[in-house]
C-alpha cells in the first residue's frame, strides 16, 4: 500500500541533518584545497617548462671561440699585407670584420643580458670582463677603419689580441661555474616543488581519507536509522490494522489515502471504493443538532480546538445509506509538505445504548426509592397516628383511675406505646438518612440546655427503673457551640434512652468535657447496666443488632438506635466507642468537634414547666378561640379535649374545606390544620385563610403533619403558615406553642406585652429569661444585619419576607408586641410588592428593637430573685416536650 | 589569438595579391639565402634575398623582452610564414645558419604555431651584425608561454645568414 509511515519519519533526523552539513563542508575545504594544491604543481611545473636561460656555458664558451675566430682570421689578414694581394686583402678584410662583429655582438649580449650578470658582478670575472669589453669597444675602433691601418697596427692589433686570450678564456670559463650555481638552485627548486607536491598530496590523502571514514560512519547510521523506521513503520502498520476502530488516514484536501480493516468493514465499502471518497461522504455532523443542510463535515468542527486528539460526536454513514453514532478523534501528521489528518471513528451505538440502560435502570432505582421511602412516610404515618391516639388516650385516663392495678397497666401500655413510636421514630431516620442524604447543620446552639432537656425527657423512665439519672460533669466556660443539634440530640437522646433502659436501681451519669488536645467536645454515657457481651460490643453499632434478651420487661426495640448514633457521629466528623463488660455496666464514649461560637459564662437552670402554674397563666393568655381541622377522629378528639380542658375555646372540623369557611365567618385567635386532609389539605387550606379577606385571615395557623420534609417546611411557608408541629403532638408542647404564638393585631401596642413577659419569666425563671433576652435580642441584630442592603433582587426580597416573619415569630414569643406590629407591617409592605420601602423602614426597626431590649432587660431586673425550686423537678406525669 | 591569424593568414592567401610567381632579383647587398626544398627561386636552386626585398614582403611588429637583451624592445621583420609561404614550403624544417655556422632546426610548423618573425629592426633601427643582425628570429616571447622555452630559445638563432628547407 502507502509508505505513508516511512514519510512521516524519514528524513527529520537531525543528527545525519548535522552530518550532512559537516561532510559538505569539509568537501568544499579539501576541495579548495585540492585546487590550491593543483594550481601549485601546474605553476611549477610550468615555471620548468618555461625556461628563464638559455645555454649559458655554450654562450659563454662561443666567446672564446669567436674571439679565436677573431683571432685567426687578424693573423691570416696580417699574413696576406705581406704578400701584397690586393683581391685576398679585401675579402680577409671583409671576413676580420664579420668575426669581430660576431664577436663584438657576444660581448654586447654578456655586457647586456640579465641572465649574465653573474658575469659582470662576480668578483673573479668582473675585472676580466671589464677588460674583455674595453678591448672589445677599443678595437671595434679599429676594426672600423681597418683600410687605413698599416702593418705596424695591425701586428700591434694582432699582439693584443694575443694578450687578451687568456682574459677572454677566463670570461668563458666562468660560465662552468655559472652553470654549476645555476644546477644547483635549480634542483633546490624542483626539490621545493617536488616537496609542495608531496604535501599537497598528502593533504589531499589525508582529506579524502577522512571524508571516506564519515561517509563510511554516515552510511552506516543511515542504513540504521532506515532499518529503525521501517521497523517503526511495520509497528505502525501492524498497530493500523490490528485497530478495532476504524481510522482513515485523509489529504489536507479531505481525500480519503488510506483506511484499515476496520473501516472497511464498519463503513462496508473496500478498500479502493473507500480511498476514492471524501471524508465528508462518510462523516457527517450530527443532524440532531444541527440543521438538515449543515450536515456537511466543516473544518470549525475540529478546528475550534486546534490540532490534538479531541473526540468530537459525529454521525458516520455507510455504503448502504444507514448511519451509526461515532465519537471521532483527529490528530494531524504533518511532515514537509503534506498535512494529512488521521481521525480515528469509535463506533458508540453500543455505548450510547448501555448508558440508555443504564440511566432506565437508574431511574428504576431512584423510582423503587421514591417509593419506598413514601412507604416508609405513609407507613410511619399510619402507625403515629394510631399511636398518638393510644398515647392521647392513656393520658385523658390520667387521674380517672380507679385501682392501683387499672394504674400498673395503663402505665404498662403508655411505655410499651411509647417504646413503639420511638422504635418508629428510629425506623423514619433509618429510612431518611439512607434516602435523603440530610446535610448536617451548622447552627449556634447552646449545649448545656439540648443536655439538660435529653435528661429531662429521660428522667420519668429512669426514676421508675430506680435510676439515678444525673449530668455530673460541663465544661464552666463553654459558651454556645456551633453545630447540628438535631443530630447530637438524637446521639444523646439515644445513648441515655438505652442506658435508662438496660439500667434497675443503678446510676446513669454524663460527662462532658472539652478535649484541648482535639478541639472537640467529648461525651460520655456511663451506666451500672448489664453491660454488653464482648463480641456484640463490635457489632452493636451496626443496624438492626440486637442482643438477645431473655429479660422481656426490659425488650429490645429494632437495634437501630446505636447504628443512627454512629452514622449521626461520624457525619459530624466524630467517632464512637465503647467498653462495657456483662454485669460490669457500659461506658459510651464519642467525640465530636464542635466550633464554640463565644464564651459566655451563665448560670443556666433545667427547663421544666410545671403544668398548674401554667395553667393558671393560660386565664391570662390571648389566646381565646381556637379552631382545629384533623381528619383523624381519635386525633381530633384528643386534641379538642387537650385543649379544652385547658380552659381554651375550640371548634373543630374534618376537613380543610370547611376550615376554610368557617375562617372566613368567625374570628379565631388560632387555627390548627392537619396537613393530610381530604377534600381541602392543610396547607392549601391555609393558603386560602390567607388570601381571603375573612375574619380570621390573618390568625396564627399552625400545621400538624406525621412527617415533615424538607421542602414540605418551604411550602408551608409560602402558604402563609407559622409553625409546622410533628404528630403526635403533646399537650405541653401545644400550650408551649400557643403561649407563644402572636396575638392578633391590636390597636394599643405597648413597647412590651408585660402579661406574656411575666408569663415567660414564669415559664423560664429570670436566668433563663434573660439568657432568652440576650440570644433574641443577637439573633436579631444577626438577622438585620444579613438584611443590610437593597431589595435589588428576588433572593434578598425572598430573604426578607422570611426573616421579618421569623423574627415576627420570636418576638411575639418573649413579648415584643411593638416589634410584632413594625414587622407586621413591613411584611405586608413586602407582600403588596414595596420592597424597597420595607428595607428603608429597617434601621426604624432596629431602633426599635434596641428600645425593646432595654425594656425587656429592665422590666427582667424587676422582677427580682429567681424563684426556687423548679429545678430538676419534672411533672411525674406529663410527658416531656422534646 | 592564433585563429586570428590563421584567418588573416588564409584570407591574405585568397583575398590578397596575386603571388609573385618569380621571385626578382637582389639590388642590395644579400642578406638571406633560402635553398633545399622551395618552390620559388631566384639565383639557381636558391632563393636569395636584400633587405628592400624582405621589406616588400610586409612588415611585422612582435613587442616583446628577451632573455638576451634588457627591457622591453620592439621588433620588426617579416613573418616566418610569409616566407614560407611565398616559397611554397608547406612542411618540413627550415635548417637556419647562422654566420659563425651556428645551426638549428626550425619546424615550418613554427612558423604558424608561434609565428616568429625575421626581424630586421629593433627599437626602429636596422639590426647591424654587431647588434645580431641582419636577421635575427624573434618569437613572441612575452605573447605565449609556449614560447619561453629551451628549446625555443635554441631556434631564436641570430646573424641568420641562411636557410635550407629539408622535407
Amino acid at each position: 500500500m502507502k509508505n505513508f509511515y516511512l514519510d512521516l519519519f524519514f528524513g527529520s533526523d537531525e543528527n545525519s541533518g548535522r552530518a550532512n552539513r559537516f561532510l559538505a563542508g569539509l568537501t568544499i575545504v579539501i576541495l579548495l584545497f585540492a585546487t590550491y594544491s593543483g594550481w601549485r604543481v601546474q605553476n611549477e611545473i610550468g615555471n620548468m617548462t618555461e625556461a628563464k636561460n638559455d645555454v649559458i656555458p655554450w654562450n659563454l664558451g662561443q666567446l672564446e671561440i669567436e674571439f679565436i675566430g677573431f683571432s685567426q682570421s687578424l693573423r691570416s689578414y696580417e699574413e696576406s699585407l705581406g704578400r701584397a694581394d690586393s683581391e685576398d686583402v679585401e675579402r680577409l678584410r671583409s671576413e676580420i670584420r664579420t668575426r669581430f662583429d660576431i664577436f663584438y655582438s657576444r660581448v654586447a649580449t654578456i655586457n647586456e643580458s640579465d641572465i649574465y650578470r653573474m658575469v659582470r658582478t662576480s668578483e673573479e670575472s668582473s675585472d676580466k670582463f671589464r677588460d674583455v669589453l674595453t678591448f672589445t669597444f677599443e678595437t671595434s675602433e679599429l676594426i672600423d677603419t681597418l683600410e687605413s691601418l698599416g702593418v705596424e697596427s695591425i701586428g700591434r692589433l694582432r699582439e693584443q689580441t694575443v694578450l687578451m686570450h687568456p682574459t677572454v678564456r677566463q670570461t668563458s670559463l666562468t660560465g662552468v661555474k655559472l652553470q654549476a650555481i645555476q644546477s644547483e638552485s635549480y634542483r633546490q627548486r624542483v626539490f621545493e616543488t617536488l616537496a609542495q607536491y608531496w604535501l599537497s598530496v598528502s593533504g589531499l590523502f589525508l582529506a579524502m581519507t577522512i571524508v571516506a571514514c564519515l561517509l563510511w560512519i554516515t552510511a552506516r547510521a543511515l542504513r540504521k536509522q532506515t532499518v529503525e523506521t521501517l521497523a517503526y513503520a511495520a509497528r505502525l502498520k501492524a498497530v493500523f490494522d490490528a485497530s478495532p476502530y476504524p481510522i482513515l488516514v485523509v489529504d489536507g484536501g479531505d481525500k480519503i489515502l488510506d483506511v484499515n480493516k476496520a473501516a472497511e468493514v464498519a463503513f462496508r465499502y473496500s478498500w479502493h471504493d473507500l480511498t476514492a471518497l471524501q471524508i465528508q461522504d462518510i462523516l457527517v455532523q450530527d443532524s440532531l443538532n444541527h440543521n438538515a443542510d449543515d450536515t456537511a463535515l466543516r473544518p470549525e468542527v475540529f478546528a475550534e480546538t486546534g490540532q490534538g486528539s479531541v473526540g468530537k460526536s459525529l454521525l458516520a454513514r455507510r455504503r448502504d445509506g444507514s448511519t451509526f453514532q461515532s465519537i471521532t478523534f483527529r490528530s494531524t501528521a504533518t511532515e514537509g509538505q503534506s498535512n494529512d489528518e488521521i481521525y480515528v471513528v469509535r463506533d458508540i451505538t453500543e455505548t450510547l445504548r448501555h448508558e440508555k440502560e443504564l440511566l432506565e435502570s437508574r431511574d428504576h432505582a431512584r423510582a423503587s426509592e421514591r417509593a419506598k421511602e413514601r412507604l416508609l412516610a405513609v407507613v410511619s404515618h399510619e402507625m403515629r397516628t394510631p399511636l398518638h391516639a393510644i398515647l392521647g388516650a392513656i393520658e385523658q385516663l390520667d387521674g380517672t383511675w380507679q385501682s392501683a392495678k387499672q394504674e400498673h397497666l395503663a402505665g404498662i401500655a403508655e411505655d410499651s406505646a411509647r417504646n413503639l413510636l420511638h422504635q418508629v421514630d428510629n425506623l423514619l431516620l433509618v429510612a431518611r438518612d439512607r434516602s435523603i442524604e440530610n446535610a448536617v447543620t451548622r447552627k449556634p446552639f447552646d449545649l448545656r440546655i439540648l443536655v439538660e432537656k435529653v435528661i429531662g425527657a429521660n428522667s420519668i423512665l429512669a426514676t421508675r427503673n430506680g435510676n439515678h439519672l444525673a449530668l455530673e460533669e460541663f465544661p464552666q466556660d463553654l459558651g454556645e457551640v456551633i453545630g447540628d443539634p438535631d443530630r447530637l440530640r438524637q446521639i444523646l437522646v439515644n445513648l441515655v434512652s438505652n442506658a435508662v433502659k438496660f439500667t434497675k436501681d443503678g446510676r446513669i451519669t454524663l460527662k462532658i468535657r472539652k478535649n484541648s488536645a482535639t478541639g472537640s467536645i467529648d461525651f460520655e454515657v456511663r451506666d451500672t447496666g448489664i453491660g454488653i457481651a464482648q463480641d456484640g460490643q463490635e457489632r452493636i453499632f451496626e443496624d438492626f443488632y440486637s442482643t438477645n434478651w431473655t429479660d422481656q420487661t426490659l425488650s429490645a426495640g429494632t437495634g437501630l438506635g446505636l447504628g443512627i448514633t454512629r452514622r449521626f457521629t461520624e457525619s459530624m466528623g466524630g467517632s464512637i466507642s465503647v467498653e462495657s463488660g456483662l454485669g460490669k455496666g457500659s461506658r459510651f464514649y464519642f467525640s465530636i468537634p464542635l466550633e464554640e461560637a463565644r464564651t459566655r459564662d451563665r448560670g443556666r437552670k433545667l427547663l421544666s414547666l410545671d403544668p398548674r402554674e401554667t395553667a393558671e397563666r393560660i386565664q391570662d393568655a390571648n389566646i381565646r378561640r381556637i379552631l382545629v381541622a384533623e381528619d383523624d377522629k381519635f386525633s381530633r378528639s384528643l386534641l379538642r379535649d387537650g385543649l379544652h380542658e385547658l380552659g381554651f375555646e375550640v371548634s373543630t372540623t374534618d376537613n380543610g374545606r370547611d376550615a376554610v369557611r368557617l375562617a372566613e365567618q368567625s374570628h379565631f385567635d388560632c387555627i390548627i390544620l392537619d396537613v393530610n386532609m381530604p377534600r381541602l389539605g392543610g396547607l392549601e387550606a391555609a393558603s386560602e385563610i390567607r388570601s381571603g379577606n375573612g375574619a380570621s385571615c390573618s390568625c396564627p395557623i399552625i400545621a400538624l403533619t406525621a412527617h415533615v420534609f424538607p421542602e414540605e417546611t418551604e411550602r408551608a411557608s409560602a402558604a402563609g403558615i407559622d409553625m409546622i408541629l410533628t404528630k403526635p403532638i403533646l399537650r405541653q408542647e401545644l400550650l408551649l406553642v400557643l403561649l407563644g404564638l402572636p396575638e392578633n393585631a391590636s390597636a394599643a401596642t405597648p413597647l412590651i406585652d408585660e402579661t406574656q413577659f411575666q408569663d415567660m419569666i414564669g415559664l423560664y425563671g429570670p436566668a433563663i429569661a434573660d439568657e432568652v433576652i440576650w440570644r433574641y435580642h443577637q439573633d436579631c441584630i444577626q438577622r438585620l444585619d444579613a438584611l443590610d442592603g437593597k431589595a435589588n433582587s428576588k433572593a434578598a426580597q425572598e430573604r426578607l419576607l422570611k426573616e421579618l416573619h421569623t423574627m415576627a415569630g420570636s418576638s411575639a414569643l418573649i413579648g415584643a408586641q411593638q416589634c410584632v406590629a413594625k414587622l407586621g407591617e413591613l411584611e405586608t409592605l413586602a407582600r403588596s410588592g414595596k420592597f424597597s420601602e420595607a428595607f428603608d423602614e429597617l434601621p426604624d426597626l432596629r431602633s426599635l428593637l434596641e428600645l425593646t431590649v432595654q425594656e425587656l432587660q429592665e422590666s427582667l431586673g424587676n422582677t427580682g430573685e429567681p424563684q426556687p425550686g423548679r429545678t430538676n423537678d419534672p411533672a411525674p406525669k406529663s410527658p416531656p416536650a422534646n | 589569438m592564433k585563429a586570428f591569424f590563421t584567418f588573416l593568414a588564409v584570407f591574405l592567401a585568397i583575398a590578397g595579391p596575386a603571388r609573385p610567381m618569380e621571385l626578382r632579383a637582389p639590388t642590395e647587398a644579400v642578406i638571406l639565402t633560402v635553398g633545399g626544398a622551395i618552390a620559388v627561386t631566384n639565383y639557381g636552386d636558391t632563393a636569395v634575398f636584400d633587405r628592400p626585398m624582405l621589406e616588400d614582403l610586409g612588415g611585422d611588429v612582435i613587442v616583446t623582452s628577451t632573455v638576451w637583451t634588457n627591457g622591453v624592445s620592439e621588433f620588426e621583420g617579416i613573418k616566418l610564414s610569409t616566407l614560407a609561404e611565398l616559397l611554397g614550403v608547406t612542411a618540413g624544417t627550415f635548417v637556419s645558419v647562422a654566420l659563425n655556422d651556428y645551426n638549428v632546426e626550425i619546424p615550418v610548423s613554427d612558423a604558424t604555431y608561434l609565428e616568429p618573425i625575421l626581424a630586421y629592426k629593433r627599437n626602429g633601427s636596422y639590426l647591424t651584425v654587431r647588434d645580431k643582425g641582419p636577421l635575427w628570429v624573434i618569437y613572441p616571447y612575452d605573447g605565449n608561454e609556449n614560447a619561453r622555452t629551451e628549446l625555443i630559445y635554441s631556434r631564436s638563432i641570430w646573424q641568420l645568414d641562411r636557410m635550407i628547407v629539408e622535407e
